[in-house]
């Protein structure tokens, strides 16, 4: 059995080293699966799709909220409402960045890492920029083309029309 | 593989991540914008089921009635309705004045293994029939020129004949206790993917729940022998009835029964059988509303006389639930919230979101007129909780047109963005986002949808009293005669304009034929 480590190293896809506690690192199920698995010997932990900038996000995160969990632990048990309130907040400011570069790519490593918190945080995020919004505002906000066919558009224009007689 | 450096691509989300994002959508609308930005997405998600409560017969009668006529066989159509607003994509000038959204209901039913589309105006007690209303509606109204919301859902359970006896066509025709069986006053649902349960009150003031699966209803025994309920909505999870006491019990899907608050306290005019209680769900919490009446002493007192030119003596009381103390709290103000209640939905509304809507204000029906002559609107009212008083609603300037009649931007379509079809520069608006109306519309069998020129009933399956107009018509009835033409499928085109030309020549023609063939049999 290899000795218990304290911190383990992930290197971004830009070549850049960063240390993260054991802790931190459980939030992500792939690096916890390479933390428990005891026929790895963890030095440096690549993450080949996500860059500096990115892991940087990411890492504060799970850092956050490994001192979450840490916190309510020693308080035994269950949060309070207020704790949760404020952890809720910090989320909400966490995940104010620009939609068309940072959110799509925090969205990704998410995934990528598997940290279940950060996906749901993420995927909320975008859930609640297309709500109440037409198609055109969406297209706007995540930067996407019509590129529905003329023969298409068409069609279809003619079929959501409703006359009232 | 560096995926920084490349531009992310938000068209290029695979199907799970797109789909995981969307199941958190909770309006079919967003679903159904979702679907219409690019064909990438569009082919990802799959469209919103038709309607969110599957297509349902349940039984009849829902309660043993003894004086029931055993000849009356059938089962209940379950009609689902959504309240939409409709608000301008853009700036729409016309001041305070103009109302910058319009409330519609649009239903959605199944009957005889037909879908039906209608659209109702959400206080008006019937459905907007069209013969004289024509010039106040658009000629078309393309979904995509507004801004949709989903505002609320309701339901209803509508008798369809399966056995030899027929109803009377007159509504004044049916004998009352069968009325007690027919007439299902209140319904409330419960479609979550776990579990799905209808709750209604029937046969004056029982309380039954049917869940999926049933094949018969039952009956919620709270413990006295006299039941008058009034209303039950389900929320938090839970069903929760109030009776015209005041009493409040909720019934969770295990039929376990807590009581939740006591018998109020008298206030007001009006005895308890006199008074309507309601529940309506307002940001996560539950609201009373108990529907009282001044005196006319009272009532004269508080009238300016220079301005009572419809006023109401009608009175809301108005309470909000405390679980905690198990009590209903009396409320003064609903804050920036407005209160929409009539017979068949209530629901709230925010007035800072939703400009148009009176904050702090009830919209509700008054009883007093039936005069299906008149123009929708006619018996809709507005309570003002700042100074307790009731007056029509169409006398209350700028804030009447979020019914009827529709708001001037609707009608002429100045609500669409400017069409500029460039060739660098963004796409017409009108053929843009397209399938977010045809999903809509896809429940129902035609690609478009009409308001009848004349109300229409089926025979055989709707009983009298229900003007309504289908879009899928077999059949036309002259609402004074009781009779029935037959349609023509054949005048049904894909053109609608076409359908307008031909529709009322044959129909006048038919229905003359009828008339004096109906004469001449007596």
């Amino acid at each position: 059995m290899s000795s218990p480590v304290e911190q383990i190293t992930v290197v971004s896809s830009d070549g850049d080293e960063f240390k993260m506690t054991v802790a931190a690192a459980m939030q992500s199920e792939q690096l916890k699966q390479m933390l428990t698995d005891d026929s790895i010997s963890i030095v440096k932990v690549p993450v080949e799709n996500i860059s500096t900038e990115i892991l940087v996000k990411v890492i504060e995160y799970c850092q956050k909220h490994a001192d979450h969990e840490a916190a309510t632990k020693a308080n035994g048990g269950g949060a309070s409402d207020s704790e949760a309130e404020e952890l809720n907040k910090w989320d909400a400011e966490f995940m104010k960045v620009d939609v068309e570069d940072k959110l799509f790519h925090i969205l990704m490593a998410a995934n990528y890492l598997e940290i279940k918190g950060l996906f749901d945080l993420a995927c909320q995020t975008v859930a609640d920029l297309i709500k109440g919004k037409t198609p055109k505002q969406i297209r706007k906000i995540f930067n996407l083309k019509n590129d529905f066919t003329p023969e298409e558009q068409e069609r279809l224009s003619r079929q959501h029309n409703c006359s009232f007689d | 593989m560096d995926s920084h450096s490349s531009t992310p691509s938000w068209s290029g989300l695979s199907r799970d991540l797109l789909l995981d994002i969307v199941n958190r959508l909770d309006s079919r609308i967003d679903r159904l914008s979702v679907r219409a930005v690019c064909p990438s997405w569009r082919s990802k998600v799959p469209p919103p089921p038709r309607r969110s409560s599957p297509p349902l017969n349940l039984p009849f009668p829902v309660g043993p009635n003894p004086d029931l006529n055993p000849r009356l066989r059938g089962y209940f159509d379950f009609a689902e309705s959504t309240v939409y607003c409709f608000q301008p994509l853009r700036k729409i000038s016309g001041g305070w004045r103009t109302p910058k959204c319009w409330l519609i209901k649009i239903e959605e039913a199944e009957e005889l293994g037909t879908p039906v589309v209608r659209f109702k105006d959400p206080l008006y007690r019937f459905d907007y029939y069209c013969r004289d209303l024509s010039p106040h509606l658009p000629e078309r109204l393309n979904l995509l020129d507004y801004r949709v919301s989903e505002i609320a859902k309701f339901y209803e359970l509508r008798y369809a004949s399966t056995g030899k006896q027929s109803l009377p066509q007159l509504y004044s025709e049916i004998q009352s206790p069968d009325l007690k069986s027919l007439i299902v006053k209140r319904v409330a649902v419960c479609s979550e993917s776990a579990h799905f349960a209808v709750m209604t009150i029937h046969t004056g003031g029982h309380l039954s729940i049917w869940r999926k699966g049933d094949k018969k209803w039952t009956r919620i025994n709270d413990g006295r022998d006299v039941a008058s309920y009034n209303d039950v909505v389900y929320h938090d999870g839970k069903f929760y009835a109030v009776d015209n006491s005041g009493f409040t019990i909720s019934v969770d899907f295990s039929l376990k029964i807590t009581s939740v608050a006591p018998v109020l306290p008298p206030c007001g005019y009006n005895k308890d059988d006199d008074r309507e209680k309601r529940l309506v769900n307002s940001l996560g919490d539950l609201f009373l509303l108990d529907k009282d009446r001044y005196p006319l002493d009272v009532f004269l007192a508080r009238c300016d006389p220079d301005d009572s030119m419809g006023a109401f003596p009608t009175y809301f009381h108005v309470y909000k639930l405390n679980e905690e103390k198990r009590q209903w709290v009396r409320v003064k103000s609903l804050g920036n919230r407005a209160v929409i209640v009539c017979d068949m939905c209530a629901f709230s509304i925010s007035a800072q979101d939703f400009r148009g809507f009176k904050k702090n204000c009830i919209y509700y029906s008054e009883d007093c007129f039936c005069g299906r002559d008149k123009e929708p609107g006619h018996d809709a009212a507005l309570f003002d909780m700042e100074d307790c008083s009731a007056c029509m609603l169409p006398g209350v300037t700028g804030y009447s047109g979020v019914f009827w009649p529709p708001p001037s931007w609707v009608v002429s379509g100045n609500a669409r963005e400017r069409i500029q079809v460039k060739e660098d520069e963004e796409e017409d608006d009108g053929a843009d986002g397209l399938t977010r109306g045809n999903d809509i519309l896809t429940s129902s069998v035609l690609e478009r949808v009409h308001f009848c020129s004349r109300p229409t009933m089926e025979k055989g399956s709707q009983w009298a009293g229900m003007n309504e107009c289908r879009i899928d018509t077999l059949a036309i009835v002259d609402r004074i005669g009781g009779v029935t033409i037959p349609y023509s499928p054949k005048i049904m085109t894909k053109e609608g304009k076409k359908k307008r030309e031909i529709a009322p020549e044959i129909c006048e023609r038919n229905f003359a034929a009828a008339i004096s063939s109906q004469n001449s049999n007596g």
